[in-house]
């Protein structure tokens, strides 16, 4: 068991620290730390993105046959831990990491050189089309139906929580294609282009007043045959070969230090936090919190260990994930309690970073109930904790 | 950097697994010639020269097993202690021996006033060329097979720590025999000027407070592994008895709030373990203190969840004396308390975080 990286990783690691140093500017950092939602916007992670993209760095987890820079799991880990350490902009993870992989894996020659370089350089944003009104965990029971009507599908149909689709040029979708006694054998997966008529979007606000998430109306939309990935109602494997792809990916704990090493920072500094800057309790909660992010920093690397060494993690990824959810809601519940009174001023100007004049308040102490509130989502994206518990359950602990 | 275990490390647990399997009480003359005694002691003296990641494999088979000889406290705490504070000359004398199995020490570091070793208010007189020892011990494991105690005192001349090496059977010092909530034997100790020979004091550095935390350090590490390998083997048993104890025509792990509860447990355990590992790879580091009370804290934590929950699934027999159940909690409960628990480890940690920031 080693601790240290080796002298080629090391100067991997410098030469991702030189590059961040270079190009991530205060603007990019800060619009990254005063995003409280689920996903950054494109005014703050955009130049990021085009310097990566110019440096071949563009997509980490690519193979480099379809543009990816070709890194161990070690460098890919350095690179996520570096530049989350350093607070930079996070790339949309819907392009590049959800629908990307699925092309790679079940579109045709001709899907893929379409697609793949438009997400590579940001051309096409992306959004996801999973959740409906009806089907959230019980995703299988989707009711979006696509009708097959010559050289196109009809879509027809209502997604909800569709995360940037104000924004999106693009959706790929899980729809409906037969009625099927397992509902997950009538499911197909579609590329959609977001310009075609009959696609209508309806904002929603969440708590923490930020438009992130959306409806998604489809009447009659005629989407083109050729942009079904793999084949007819094989699309649910589409779907789980996500999670298979994900396993041993995306090191989270570095965001977490970074978060709680900003959240020290303003206890440390802001006047606001004068009372709670010595609060036993607050200091013991600090802790607690940072504890567990060693703990799933280790927890990481021991996956990583074994994605190197061509090992299968195994079930132990939907821990960390469950753990890291509870993380990130201890620490934006503890800055909230930390702030106390102030807490409950609230701003409603979105995006924080565009705040001008004098708010009264500075922006990072405005976005603590924000992030908070924000934070409440970590439970339900991705699938909800309680679902993930059952999944543990099974996976894991073998219970019947 | 690669966090898998080796596979020296692999078959040092899976070796302890199976001795302990069969032997759940293990015993002494085993242990000296497995080299667990010796784990840290370096080759040179007669050890495995082996780092504080293999004593922690060794230490969490031992919780697994309720192996309940203090193992840890002669090959963690009290060999760091010689190996920290120990001049040359004790380290020949008592090294070898305790590898061997022809010493038997049992540290005293505990003290009724708290948990803080450093804190101690045991005080040392200079008497002539010695010493004089007068306080009080609690909590001291191995004291009935002792031939040494390794105990600190405060100089009452200089202010400062000392640890000195006090035999069974000196003068002035009465040992009471007592019992743990784990069933171990743990005893009081009163040293009432007691006299030592000023070569018993552990001199290497002019004050011992450093050297003891050190060896502390290490011991709260080993004992989080001994605590994750407790609360691992608890929760299997939690699954088994589920999986097995039926009523309302199903068995009690179909029930989802149940499930939960042992993913809850699960959760707990891994974060506890990956707590223990970081602060066996700071050994040595200058984050050692800080990651050993991280540890320890995490654990506290964890093994009032696992302990509670697992003997609220056993039902009415978990809260009987009949069951490993309720064996396992209140070693838990052991390992949570002694040498701090998770209020006094959080301050630390906060402290000591403190102290990087300044």
């Amino acid at each position: 068991m080693n601790i240290l990286l080796s002298p080629e990783d090391l100067a991997f690691q410098a030469e991702v620290r030189a590059f961040i140093a270079t190009h991530l500017t205060d603007e990019m950092r800060r619009g990254q730390r005063l995003t409280t939602s689920a996903f950054t916007e494109q005014a703050v992670f955009g130049g990021w993105q085009r310097a990566l993209h110019a440096r071949g760095w563009g997509a980490p987890a690519w193979p480099a046959e379809h543009g990816g820079p070709g890194w161990t799991p070690m460098q890919r880990y350095i690179f996520e831990m570096e530049s989350a350490l350093a607070g930079c902009p996070q790339l949309l993870p819907m392009g590049l990491n959800m629908v990307a992989p699925v092309i790679m894996r079940y579109g045709t020659p001709a899907q893929q050189t379409h697609y793949l370089p438009r997400i590579l350089s940001g051309a096409d944003y992306w959004c996801q089309g999973y959740s409906e009104p009806e089907a959230g965990s019980d995703l299988a029971r989707l009711k979006t139906r696509a009708r097959r009507d010559g050289d196109a599908y009809v879509v027809s149909g209502s997604k909800i929580w569709t995360s940037h689709a104000h924004h999106a040029n693009r959706m790929f979708a899980l729809v409906r294609t037969a009625d099927t006694p397992r509902p997950q054998d009538g499911i197909s997966f579609l590329l959609l282009d977001m310009a075609s008529p009959g696609i209508s979007i309806r904002p929603i606000t969440t708590l923490g007043g930020d438009h992130e998430v959306n409806q998604v109306f489809f009447d009659e939309v005629r989407v083109p045959v050729s942009g079904l990935v793999g084949a007819e109602n094989k699309g649910w494997t589409c779907a789980k070969y996500l999670l298979e792809f994900e396993r041993g990916g995306g090191f989270r704990a570095p965001r977490l230090r970074r978060q709680l090493g900003d959240l020290r920072q303003l206890i440390d500094s802001a006047p606001q936090f004068d009372r709670a800057r010595h609060d036993p309790q607050i200091r013991a909660r600090l802790s607690a919190i940072e504890i567990d992010i060693d703990a799933l920093t280790i927890l990481q690397l021991r996956v990583l260990a074994d994605v190197q060494a061509g090992r299968n993690p195994g079930a132990v990824s939907s821990l960390i994930k469950l753990c890291v959810t509870g993380v990130r809601q201890a620490l934006t519940s503890l800055a909230v309690d930390a702030l106390g009174q102030d807490a409950l001023l609230w701003e409603p100007t979105r995006p924080l970073y565009r705040l001008a004049g004098d708010p009264g308040l500075p922006p990072e102490i405005l976005a603590v109930m924000p992030g908070y509130l924000d934070a409440r989502a970590s439970s339900l994206t991705g699938g909800t904790a309680e679902i993930q518990h059952d999944i543990i359950a099974r996976l894991v602990l073998g219970l019947p | 950097m690669d966090l898998a275990f080796s596979d020296e490390q692999n078959m040092l647990a899976d070796m302890a697994g199976r001795y302990l399997a069969g032997q759940p009480a293990g015993s002494w003359p085993d242990f000296c010639q497995m080299g667990w005694t010796g784990l840290l002691v370096p080759e040179g003296h007669g050890g495995s020269g082996l780092t504080l990641v293999d004593a922690g494999i060794v230490a969490a088979a031992c919780g697994a097993a309720r192996m309940t000889a203090p193992l840890l406290e002669t090959a963690v705490l009290g060999v760091r202690l010689i190996l920290g504070l120990g001049r040359p000359d004790q380290q020949g004398a008592w090294l070898p021996a305790l590898c061997r199995g022809d010493l038997r020490l049992a540290p005293a570091l505990c003290e009724p006033g708290g948990p803080d070793p450093l804190s101690s208010t045991c005080r040392a007189a200079r008497q002539g060329d010695g010493w004089q020892i007068s306080g009080q011990k609690t909590l001291v494991a191995g004291g009935a097979s002792a031939d040494l105690f390794l105990l600190q005192a405060r100089d009452v001349a200089t202010g400062r720590l000392q640890v000195f090496a006090v035999p069974a059977t000196a003068p002035g010092l009465t040992r009471r025999p007592g019992q743990g909530v784990d069933g171990r034997p743990v005893d009081r100790l009163d040293l009432d000027g007691v006299p030592v020979p000023a070569s018993a004091m552990l001199d290497a550095q002019p004050d011992a407070a450093a050297g003891v935390q050190s060896a502390l350090d290490a011991m709260l590490t080993a004992m989080c592994f001994e605590a994750a390998g407790a609360m691992e083997a608890l929760l299997q048993a939690t699954i088994d008895y589920t999986k097995t104890r039926r009523q309302f025509g199903r068995a009690l792990a179909e029930n989802q709030v149940l499930r939960h509860k042992m993913v809850q447990m699960k959760l707990h355990i891994e974060l506890a373990r990956a707590a223990a590992l970081h602060a066996a790879l700071a050994d040595g580091t200058p984050d050692q203190s800080r990651a050993a009370s991280g540890a320890k804290a995490r654990m506290a934590s964890a093994a009032l969840v696992v302990g509670e929950t697992a003997v609220q699934l056993h039902g009415g027999n978990g809260v009987t004396d009949e069951l490993s159940v309720g064996l396992y909690f209140k070693r838990l409960l052991a390992l949570r308390l002694q040498f701090g628990g998770p209020d006094h480890h959080l301050a630390r940690h906060g402290d000591l975080t403190a102290g990087v920031a300044a």
